[in-house]
């Protein structure tokens, strides 16, 4: 039965074959290793990886690459480092559930910002560091930045801008008008319906009659309709009494909301003098606002890649143990989706356990020098790692002139919640040149002190960015590159670059905070300060110019109605309450006269 | 041309006279798993080395593999889909756990969603797949082959010399 149903025969092909498969992955492990290199790299990244060749000694358990290239995802034809030679030795047995785990691994010949000849930008993007990217361009966006103004200094100040309808003390004017002239219809209606003169005309006639009447002179008929008379009076007048106290209780309570609404004026106006003043943008020389006017578009375009490595870190590094899902491989098929599930005590998917390199900065410039680095923990689960991953550069040598340099980073990704933090110090390098168009101004800060300090916990951000110089150099920018020249006057512009050119040092602080997604910043600078010093000594008369025609203007344009209806408040009160409390007092008057005039008749 | 020759001698000769209906409805049903599923996976190593072991139709391996290439490109998203519901069955998430960290069974790429589900697809089309193809063939031989034999250039590719390197792989009957 075993006989019929085995080919023996196919025994040697099928040796062969194995033999075969066998040199094939021999003559290609290493093109293999390369690809699965520059594939991995390019999904950690975010941007291309290359490898010129890669060298697999399974047994010796080591990975060699020659010309490894990682391109910036921010910037594609630079890369983010380039290493003549990565020696890893690796461990055998994860290969075999297709983990990677490398024990050490040791760069040579490392370099950073070096150009490329084709673009690192990866096709397709990466749907991750994609959306990274287009959320960190989206913050960049809505990023609240406040406006710096100046185009309004030193010109006649155009108060035809404010117009009367968007004045809230207009409005206001408008609807209490509005409210007085139907109160005063209504009540007036309700007087009119109430007519006090018969009735009040109706009592006179009847005390008069009781004081002149003898009972024994009108006899019995006579007397029992003067009482009649006198009750239909004395309930007449008890009515009339209270819809007058009604009346005049609404009247005095429309009244009392009038004196509150008028009251609301001066509150009113005070707005529209602020609404008025926006409408002429006179900037506000506070000082933390103007840093931030000035440098907030630099310091945000500097923080985006910052951010974005922060995010990434989550992405690459994910908390938990839950299963993860990743693009299958490249293939002719559908790559499908690879779903990987970490398990308690076996390795993760990728750890780099320990890595030292070295390398040097050669030149003259500042940053020269010999530079010794370690990473550690570097994993796809670091739960099952159970250690935060740890990242330090410092210089080990070089020029004395050369500044110290430290840089940690822990990505503390081990727990529930995640807790990075990066801390990197700079002494004496080259800073960057920050082009200024909102004052006309490129500033070159030159060397000087770079400190980052951030943490992360959880999605909230907190941190500073400080930039120290004391060799930095100013160039105005031509009119085609600055925003601050259209519509400001020379004058200003000459004092604006009279104002910074005079500043020798540069200490700027760019305060983060917030949500990881969406962090705001709060930059405070020497040069902010000294801007709004100068300003305020120089243009602190004509801003109070333009504040004063702005009030002027607002003033012309609200009085007129405010006093309308004043005068209006004023003819209520002086006219229908005036006459509601005149009714009142003479029928109570009457009332009393007609209650003591029946008593003295009862009396005869 | 020798390639081409050979490979019309190994589609003809499946279908006509190498082997029983049996023989080659397995060869047929099982070689469906070479085009179904992506090529460069541990389970068709595995299935390569069973139909050369066992007594399988080795040109109806062929043809199913290259009748069912086709069907795999085009059923893909099908395979996807499904493998995604299968990779999202919490109830096999400690049986995957333990196979994606188990040596040599990781290599399997069972975590992968179109794997896993072309393989599915796969085990559960099998048998049918045999049965239809055991009884196409001894159809087919009882109909149309009478009338193919006859032709001049069936009796051509018959003849020529490459066909006894085929015969080597051409199961007994």
């Amino acid at each position: 039965m075993i006989t019929r149903l085995f080919r023996w025969t196919a025994i040697v092909p099928l040796s062969l074959l194995l033999l075969l498969l066998v040199v094939l992955w021999l003559l290609y492990v290493d093109r293999f290793v390369q690809h699965t290199v520059e594939d991995y790299g390019a999904d950690l990244v975010g941007a291309r990886v290359d490898v010129e060749r890669a060298d697999l000694r399974l047994g010796e358990g080591r990975v060699s690459l020659s010309g490894l290239a990682v391109a910036n995802p921010d910037s594609p034809m630079r890369n983010l480092l380039e290493a003549r030679e990565v020696v890893a030795d690796i461990r055998m047995q994860p290969l075999l559930t297709k983990k990677l785990v490398v024990q050490e691994i040791a760069i040579r010949g490392l370099r950073f910002g070096t150009e490329r000849s084709t673009s690192g930008a990866l096709d397709p993007p990466n749907p991750s560091s994609g959306r990274l990217m287009r959320e960190i361009a989206e913050w960049r966006e809505a990023l609240r930045i406040p406006p710096l103004n100046l185009g309004s200094l030193g010109k006649v100040i155009n108060v035809a801008g404010i117009a009367a309808d968007s004045l809230e003390s207009i409005r206001l004017a408008r609807a209490t008008l509005a409210f007085a002239d139907s109160a005063r219809r209504e009540w007036e209606s309700r007087l009119v319906a109430l007519n006090p003169a018969p009735t009040i005309d109706t009592a006179r006639v009847l005390i008069d009659r009781l004081q002149s009447a003898n009972p024994l002179r009108l006899g019995v008929t006579g007397t029992a309709q003067l009482i009649t008379s006198s009750r239909q009076v004395l309930t007449g007048m008890t009515q009339l009494r209270s819809g007058l106290a009604q009346l005049d209780s609404s009247v005095q309570s429309g009244l009392q909301t009038l004196g509150g609404t008028v009251r609301q004026f001066d509150a009113a106006r005070d707005r529209d003098y602020r609404y008025a003043r926006s409408l002429l943008r006179l900037p506000s020389f506070e000082a933390p606002d103007l840093s931030l006017a000035i440098f907030g578009e630099a310091a945000a375009a500097r923080l985006t890649s910052v951010l974005y490595w922060f995010r990434r870190a989550e992405d690459v590094l994910p908390p938990g143990l839950q299963p993860r899902r990743f693009l299958g491989p490249k293939r002719a098929r559908r790559p499908g989706t690879t779903v990987t599930f970490p398990k308690p005590g076996e390795y993760p998917r990728f750890l780099l356990e320990q890595a030292e390199f070295d390398f040097s900065l050669e030149g003259a410039g500042a940053a020269a020098g010999n530079y010794v680095g370690s990473l550690a923990g570097v994993t796809t689960a670091p739960a099952l790692y159970g250690r935060p991953m740890v990242a330090t550069v410092a210089k080990s040598g070089g020029p004395a002139s050369v500044g110290n340099v430290t840089v940690r980073a822990v990505v503390d990704h081990t727990g529930s919640v995640v807790r990075d933090s990066l801390r990197a110090v700079i002494e004496r390098i080259q800073l960057p040149v920050l082009t200024l168009p909102r004052i006309g101004v490129q500033l070159a800060l030159g060397q000087g002190t770079n400190q980052l300090s951030l943490q992360r916990e959880a999605g909230r951000l907190s941190g500073h960015w400080m930039w120290k110089s004391d060799e930095i150099s100013w160039t105005r920018l031509t009119t085609g590159d600055s925003l601050v020249v259209q519509g400001v006057e020379p004058r200003i512009r000459d004092l604006l670059w009279r104002t910074v050119s005079s500043v020798r040092t540069a200490d700027i602080d760019i305060g983060i905070s917030g949500s990881v997604s969406r962090p705001e910043l709060d930059i405070r600078s020497n040069v902010g300060r000294e801007i709004v010093q100068s300003f305020r000594a120089e243009l602190g008369r004509e801003i109070a110019r333009a504040e004063r025609e702005v009030r002027a203007e607002v003033d012309r344009l609200v009085a007129p109605r405010v006093a309308e209806v004043r005068q209006r408040v004023a003819n209520i009160e002086g006219d229908i309450a005036q006459r509601i409390g005149v009714d009142r007092e003479r029928v109570a008057e009457l009332r009393g006269e007609l209650e003591v005039a029946l008593r003295r008749w009862a009396m005869r | 041309m020798y390639t081409l020759l050979r490979l019309i001698q190994k589609l003809i000769g499946a279908l006509n006279s190498d082997g029983t209906p049996a023989q080659v409805g397995a060869g047929i049903a099982v070689g469906t798993i070479f085009g179904l599923t992506p090529l460069v996976n541990l389970h068709n190593l595995l299935a390569l080395i069973l139909v050369l072991l066992f007594r399988v139709s080795l040109p109806a391996v062929t043809l199913g593999w290259l009748v069912s290439i086709p069907f795999g490109f085009a059923l893909d998203p099908l395979f996807d889909g499904i493998g995604n519901s299968i990779l999202d069955l919490p109830v096999l998430e400690s049986t995957l756990r333990t196979i994606t960290n188990t040596p040599i069974l990781a290599l399997t790429n069972v975590n992968n969603s179109v794997v896993l589900g072309s393989v599915v697809v796969w085990i559960v089309s099998v048998l049918p797949m045999y049965a239809l193809a055991r009884w196409g063939v001894a159809l087919y031989r009882r109909t149309i082959y009478a009338r193919v034999r006859q032709t001049k250039f069936y009796r051509a590719v018959r003849a020529s010399k490459v066909y006894n390197v085929y015969r080597l792989f051409r199961p007994e009957l």
